[in-house]
């Protein structure tokens, strides 16, 4: 505030010359300036002033010059460039840095629609979880499901849309407008138009569909997938007149026989059915187990887990269930038997049957005998690409007669809860006969890739007019195209799925669109609106997540008679993530009605066997576990995982049964041809004990041509080999050379050593001996038998809250893999590549261990995951020379990342061999957006550094601060492993063995219990419940 | 006054033609030989010296090793060159306690070569480590204060503490054995340069009696101090395997088995350099086929010894019942490994057998051929401990091959050359026997009546 009035000058009290006694000293700017400095004339000022030239550097200059230079010069090895993290200013409103956000949605990465919960931290989702509250898998997630958050990221994904131009010229972006426009000019001028897409279990998408293609005369929406169950819903309209893909209630099943079927791995519905057939066979507080029996071509999952499992050829499966029916039927006379049934069964008795499948009949006659004792507890299921020969379609109908007869219709097979959508009335194969006769003149491809899967394909494509592919890569197909573009990832998209009839489940986006992508659906209500203004079907909402909103509110809100405010309804659905109609829908008192089987459906039914070819042996096709039918092949987590049974990486193989290798004198990684007539094909060759000798397999989904730079170049395709008959796609049975051609290639397996060696790895025990004796658990050798040691050392005092420990139950892991990637994606675990496997250094810290027991030609199997065990006397801790694994005071032995030098003298003493080294610096491997993956709860690890499964202590951290702010301590159903978490049969608990009544405590005292290699007195925290066969 | 019963130096030398045939080589420029030795070696340290520096660089990965193969060839050499280094302490140690005379021919050189060997030996788990950057800091306890230790527990930590005090002792005890003969070498130098550097070295030797009383007493004690290294250092290295459960590594055996093993491979190294050397220097009188003859026979004792070790392994493994123990001596001798396993046994047990036969044990030809296999089966022996062991250990699902790359031949090679630098280095600068010594063990002007 300045004063007004004029100061009076006052003198200085003290001075220190005259001139400051004047006032006009105090005013001059420059002495005032001075005054601040802290020399009163710097020597340059000085210099300057005097009026010298500056022939030399003044002293403060030279310096100054001096250090920038002796700067410079250092710059080279300066230090990495400090990055600076700037926490939000504001705290953004819905979300807390640190804390994730779940939210729920639907896995797309197959057709069977589990629920998920996506854990969000800061904008992006980095981890799937199944959705305790959806009744279908109701919290597990499979592999596959575990590893779809990594195609989000993916760098090979379309970022924008490209104009392919039939791969005639190099492909190049375009923008959306310019391609909008091309499009809708296209559709202007057409009046055939199809749309092909794989399986959509969504109504609201595909009534979108239908709406859109409604304007145009000849119009049609074709649904195609290369593993497809259609061939069951066709055999329910023939045998039941409902076409419905039926419900099979394992979970009241005691006994189950598998044609073929692999019901664990790719059928159906997996997660589903590894929960309802596990929950018969856990043996906790019972004495029962349900039983199941296996008749295949291949080596399937199912197989492995199956009590009695009897290789047979492709297409035996239809002699397999026509010797049942006649058992049942004709000779036990267990249901009424009309002229057709006689005729078509009667020359089948299980006598002639037997002899030609080469088994002893009383196998047959016993299976059918006891079908008949766990009538309507029962269930005979087939189908599979192993099983699909020229009579799949025969099959199922033999079988829905056999599930007639032993009365599981109605009970364990629920016809009215149809298992997805109706398909489409038109088929690949009309839509391929169109297109041949240039009767398509645009073709919209959504999420399928029929130039990989159906070689057909590639001719007919090239008749039609306007191609646009809409994909997540640049896959075959999309290279045959015109334009490809890009489709939003399953995070990224809203929609919903009915993967029962009445059983809905919403799909929101977890994250705004990383590239230009559009939602399938927003294309399609664009392009309507372009195209037909006012009159559109499609204008009335704005965009797909209004659309979706809006039929929700017309049709799922009425029917639910949840009545109220609609907006609340669609919130609780979204945060619930399912709506569960099925009770509304049906009646809950009544059973489902039974219906009849219609005989006629199996007159004139006469088997094929293809007669046995001199030095012919028949080729079956089957899905892996982790590639399915080749759709994510571009995802390193799922190429990466060891196969359940082959423990092979990166690659197919031909799968060769040790007789016919011997009689060929093959062997492992020999590369063989294989030759029909129509195809030849290359191989790596793989022993696989237990196939039937004149059966060879494949996996198909591999050999990928294009996709992504890991796709490539991964394994050969074997899509060339299915052949179609009719309508009718034939996967398996064809008739094969096979031809050494002294060449061979390596296959990157995670375990070569198959057998146990009589060492106490596994334990198992029949039902018969179990029920007798519980405490039986034989050991293999007596010297083996371990006995407690007296010890001079202290043990570890766990006198807090919580003291950490894990059971797996052998029972009923079914070697699935879900833990693996689950393990993989929480905790940052990196993939090395096929060159790294082949040296044996893969970094998964969670293994399934797969051992053979009994004969080569029909082993049994037992899958053993294998863990840090964290031992009470853990042999790494004292051998570490700079303490970097130690024993925390709950129980954990923990590895500290920063002190580790890495000697690698903990991974030697390990007698469990679950310590991962870091040989080269892998996280390298994660290219720009799959940086956005990493978990940030867990530290990304370096080379030379050791690595083990922490028991996830990130969670338990978690948990207990959770707990903490609420004052209690952490309860069991809070605190889960990622492991135990994803478990599609709970194989896997986990918990405080301080607490007597926590399950781990109880399943640790369960006389199946047992330890691995307890001999050596490491005292692992984690018990084994020993595996129970049923034979 | 010292009368000798045996002629150690033969060819009626006196005192002066000692100091005249030993320090001479060192006072003109090196042959041709030397440089063309010399140059192979610097060669060879570079292509390791390159590897390793990539392997830096890259990640342990260009290795061989895997899982559950955690070390390999690089423990291996570790091993192999700290053993070799014992047999120079029990010469010059041990033997001088025994009043052996004869080991004043060979324990100058001998020495060196422990000196050398350790030098080599100690490179390995460091760059074998992950992060070598670190471990060579944090395997020692610096003081701190984060209360952050080592593991006092941990094998590897008392490798630390037994090979540093065995190389500062080594050392030691071979530049106090130096300082008479640096001295000499001081007073025969006509170069103004050389006079200066020796006598800094030879740390103002006077010869006076007080002088030689002190370094008497003073060789005496590091005398005592380091005999009891001989038997300690090579035990701790081996208690790196002993210590842990895997088995084949799990037995008490380890300790003196590896302690006579070290002295097998060191004394042959020996026998391979002196074959050399008094070739090169002219130095057949003093390093008689008497000295050799000698060595040759502690080299079979030693051979003796190791076998029976062999012998007692596979009976113990048998005699436990431990099937884990049982497997792993049959697939030692029969499983993918066997070769290595029977090259072990041929080069360390049948081979050194023809030493009963005096004319091989005095036969040049014959004991440096000997001594040279004998290295490989000792090398051998550790490869069969090491990788045998670990590639398959209890859980078979486990069970895979060590094979290893070109980086790890590559980088053993290097260490050879890093190694004979060295020693031919030491050859050049250093008097290669011990002038004062000798001098007190032989009858000057030969042996009259």
């Amino acid at each position: 505030m300045e004063n007004d009035e004029p100061k009076t000058f006052v003198p200085p009290r003290h001075w220190i010359g005259v001139e400051q006694l004047n006032p006009s000293y105090w005013e001059d700017p420059e002495l005032t300036e001075k005054r601040g400095q802290e020399f009163f004339d710097k020597p340059i000022e000085y210099l300057e002033g005097l009026g010298e030239q500056k022939t030399s550097m003044a002293r403060r200059e030279f310096l100054t010059i001096m250090g920038a230079s002796m700067a410079m010069a250092g710059f080279s090895c300066a230090r990495r460039p400090v990055h600076k993290i700037i926490p939000y200013v504001v705290k953004p409103e819905f979300t807390t840095p640190g804390v994730s956000d779940w939210y729920a949605s639907t896995c797309r990465e197959c057709s069977s629609g589990c629920g998920v919960l996506v854990k969000n931290r800061e904008g992006r989702p980095i981890k799937l979880e199944g959705n305790p509250d959806h009744p279908l898998n109701r919290g597990s997630l499979c592999a596959r499901g575990q590893a779809s958050v990594l195609n989000l990221y993916d760098p090979d994904r379309l970022k924008a849309p490209l104009a392919v131009a039939r791969g005639k010229t190099p492909h190049e972006e375009i923008s959306w407008e310019k391609v909008d426009q091309k499009i809708q000019e296209g559709l202007k001028k057409s009046s055939r138009v199809r749309i092909l897409s794989g399986v959509i279990n969504s109504e609201s998408t595909r009534e979108l569909l239908q709406s859109f293609l409604a304007p145009w005369k000849a119009a049609l929406h074709v649904e195609y997938e290369p593993i497809s169950f259609e061939v069951i819903r066709q055999a329910q309209q023939l045998s039941y007149g409902t076409a419905v893909i039926p419900n099979y209630r394992f979970d009241q099943a005691d006994m189950v026989l598998s044609l073929g079927a692999d019901f664990l791995g790719n059928w159906v519905s997996p997660v589903e059915h590894a929960r309802d057939w596990a929950s018969k066979r856990k043996l906790l507080n019972e004495n029962r187990m349900s039983r199941l029996i296996c008749f295949e071509p291949g080596f399937s999952l199912t197989g492995s887990n199956a009590d009695e499992r009897y290789p047979i050829r492709p297409g035996e499966e239809l002699l397999v269930a026509l010797a049942l029916a006649h058992e049942l039927i004709i000779k036990q006379k267990r249901a009424s038997c009309d002229k057709t049934l006689e005729e078509v069964l009667g020359f089948h008795t299980v006598e002639r049957v037997s002899q030609g499948l080469g088994l002893e009949p009383s196998i047959l006659r016993k299976v059918a005998s006891e079908l008949w004792e766990h009538r309507g507890r029962s269930l005979v299921v087939a189908g599979g690409l192993a099983s699909q020969t020229s009579q799949a379609l025969e099959l199922q109908l033999v079988v829905n007669l056999l599930n007639s007869v032993i009365q599981n219709e109605g009970l364990t097979i629920d016809g009215t809860l149809n298992i997805r959508l109706p398909s489409t009335s038109a088929t690949i194969f009309s839509l391929l006969e169109d297109m041949e006769k240039s009767q398509v003149e645009v073709l919209i491809v959504y999420r399928s890739n029929p130039a990989y899967t159906l070689p057909r394909f590639q001719e007919a494509l090239k008749k039609v007019g306007l191609v646009v592919v809409v994909s997540d890569h640049l896959d075959e197909t999309g290279m045959l195209a015109d334009y490809v573009l890009p489709d939003h990832h399953f995070l990224e998209n809203w929609g919903d799925s009915v993967s029962q009839r009445g059983l809905l489940s919403l799909q929101q986006p977890a994250i705004a669109p990383i590239h230009q992508t559009r939602a399938f659906e927003d294309l399609l209500m664009g392009w309507s609106r372009a195209l037909q203004g006012e009159k559109s079907a499609l204008g009335k909402y704005p965009d797909w997540h209004m659309y979706l909103k809006g039929r929700w509110k017309e049709k799922y809100f009425r029917i639910s008679g949840k009545g109220g405010n609609f907006e609340l309804f669609w919130e609780s659905v979204l945060r619930q993530g399912v709506l569960d109609l099925r009770v509304t829908q049906t009646n809950p008192k009544l059973r489902p009605t039974v219906r009849t089987f219609r005989s006629s459906c199996v007159k004139g039914l006469i088997p094929r066997v293809p007669s046995q070819q001199p030095e012919h042996v028949q080729l079956a096709l089957y899905a892996k576990v982790s590639m399915h039918d080749g759709r994510s092949a571009n995802n390193s987590w799922l190429q990466e995982l060891p196969d359940p049974l082959s423990s092979v990486t990166w690659d197919n193989y031909l799968n060769v049964s040790p007789s016919l290798a011997k009689k060929l004198s093959l062997k492992e990684n020999d590369l063989v041809e294989i030759s029909s007539q129509a195809e030849k094909a290359r191989l790596p060759v793989r022993i696989q004990p237990g196939l039937h000798p004149e059966v060879v397999t494949a996996a198909i989904g591999y050999g990928r041509r294009q996709g992504g730079k890991v796709a490539q170049g991964c394994g050969v395709d074997m899509y060339p080999w299915v052949s179609a008959e009719g309508e009718r796609f034939v996967f398996s049975g064809k008739a094969v050379r096979l031809k050494k051609t002294g060449q061979f290639y390596a296959l990157a397996s995670t375990q070569w050593h198959t057998a146990t060696e009589q060492r106490p790895v596994i334990r198992d025990i029949t039902l018969k001996e179990y029920q007798k004796n519980p405490h039986a658990l034989g050991v293999t050798d007596p010297a083996l038998k371990s006995e407690s040691v007296a010890s001079i050392w202290p043990k570890h005092d766990y006198h807090g809250d919580y003291r950490w420990g894990m059971g797996i139950d052998l029972s009923s892991c079914t070697g699935c893999g879900a833990c693996v990637i689950a393990c993989q994606a929480e905790n940052n675990v990196p993939v090395v590549g096929r060159d790294q496997v082949r040296v044996s250094r893969q970094m998964h810290w969670m293994r399934i261990d797969r051992y053979y027991s009994g004969s080569p030609d029909n082993p049994s199997v037992v899958f053993q995951p294998m863990l840090c065990q964290h031992c009470e006397n853990a042999p790494c801790e004292t051998v570490c020379p700079v303490v970097a694994t130690v024993h925390d005071d709950e129980g954990l032995n923990v590895q500290v990342y920063n002190r580790c030098v890495g000697t690698r003298y903990c991974q030697n003493n390990c007698p469990y061999k679950v310590r991962r080294f870091n040989f080269f610096d892998h996280w390298k491997s994660y290219e720009t957006t799959m940086n956005l993956l990493w978990n940030p709860d867990v530290t990304v690890r370096t080379r030379g550094i050791m690595e083990k499964c922490t028991f996830c202590i990130q969670r338990i951290h978690e948990s207990k601060d959770l707990a903490k702010d609420r004052g209690e301590k952490v309860q069991e159903s809070q605190l889960k492993t990622a492991c135990q978490q994803t478990c599609p049969t709970q194989a896997i608990v986990f918990g405080n063995l301080n607490e007597a009544k926590s399950t781990v405590s109880r399943w640790k005292e369960h006389p199946r219990a047992f330890k691995v290699l307890e001999v050596l007195n490491t005292e692992p925290s984690i018990s084994y419940l020993a595996k129970v066969r049923n034979p | 006054m010292n009368a000798v019963s045996e002629v150690l130096v033969t060819g009626n030398k006196t005192y002066s033609d000692v100091n005249e045939d030993v320090a001479r080589p060192l006072e003109r420029f090196p042959t041709a030989k030397w440089w063309v030795c010399f140059s192979v070696a610097v060669f060879t340290f570079l292509i390791g010296a390159l590897l390793s520096t990539d392997m830096f660089l890259r990640g342990l990965g260009v290795l061989g090793l895997n899982q559950p193969n955690g070390w390999g060839i690089f423990i291996v050499n570790f091993v192999f060159w700290v053993g070799i280094g014992h047999a120079g302490t029990l010469i010059s140690a041990v033997l001088f306690l025994f009043r052996q005379k004869w080991r004043t021919a060979i324990n100058r050189s001998a020495e060196a070569m422990t000196i050398f060997a350790v030098m080599t030996a100690l490179i390995f788990p460091v760059i074998h480590t992950g992060r070598p950057w670190y471990a060579a800091i944090w395997l020692l306890p610096y003081p701190n204060q984060r209360q952050l230790w080592v593991n006092f527990r941990s094998p590897l930590l008392w490798d630390v503490f037994a090979v540093g005090t065995y190389f500062t002792i080594s050392l030691l005890f071979w530049y106090v054995g130096l300082l008479p003969d640096l001295a000499s070498i001081r007073d025969r130098a006509k170069n103004s340069i050389r006079k200066f550097i020796y006598t800094i070295l030879s740390l103002g030797w006077r010869g006076s009696n007080r002088n030689w009383s002190h370094y008497e007493t003073a060789y005496m004690l590091l005398a005592g101090l380091s005999t009891p290294l001989v038997l300690s250092v090579h035990s701790v290295v081996s208690f790196d395997f002993a210590v842990s459960n895997l088995p084949g590594w799990h037995t008490t055996i380890f300790p003196p088995y590896f302690v006579a093993g070290a002295i097998f491979s060191g004394f042959s190294m020996v026998v391979t350099l002196m074959v050399i050397a008094r070739e090169m220097f002219s130095l057949k009188n003093y390093i008689t086929l008497n000295h050799l003859e000698k060595m040759n026979k502690i080299i079979m004792a030693t051979g003796m010894l190791v076998g029976y070790a062999y012998a007692c392994e596979f009976f113990i493994a048998w005699y436990s019942g431990s099937p884990f123990e049982r497997f792993a001596f049959i697939n030692r001798a029969f499983g993918p490994y066997w070769w290595a396993y029977w090259t072990m046994a041929c080069c360390n047990v049948l081979i050194p057998q023809v030493f009963w036969w005096k004319k091989a044990r005095t036969s040049i030809p014959v004991m440096f051929v000997v001594s040279l296999f004998v290295n490989i089966g000792m090398w051998f022996e550790r490869f069969v401990i090491v990788v045998t062991s670990l590639h398959r250990d209890f859980l078979p699902s486990n069970w895979r091959y060590y094979v290893p790359t070109f980086y790890d031949w590559g980088i053993t090679l290097g260490s050879f050359g890093w190694f004979f630098i060295w020693f031919l280095l030491f050859c050049r600068i250093l008097p290669v026997i011990a002038m004062a010594e000798v001098k007190g063990v032989m009858n000057p002007g030969g042996n009259h009546g």
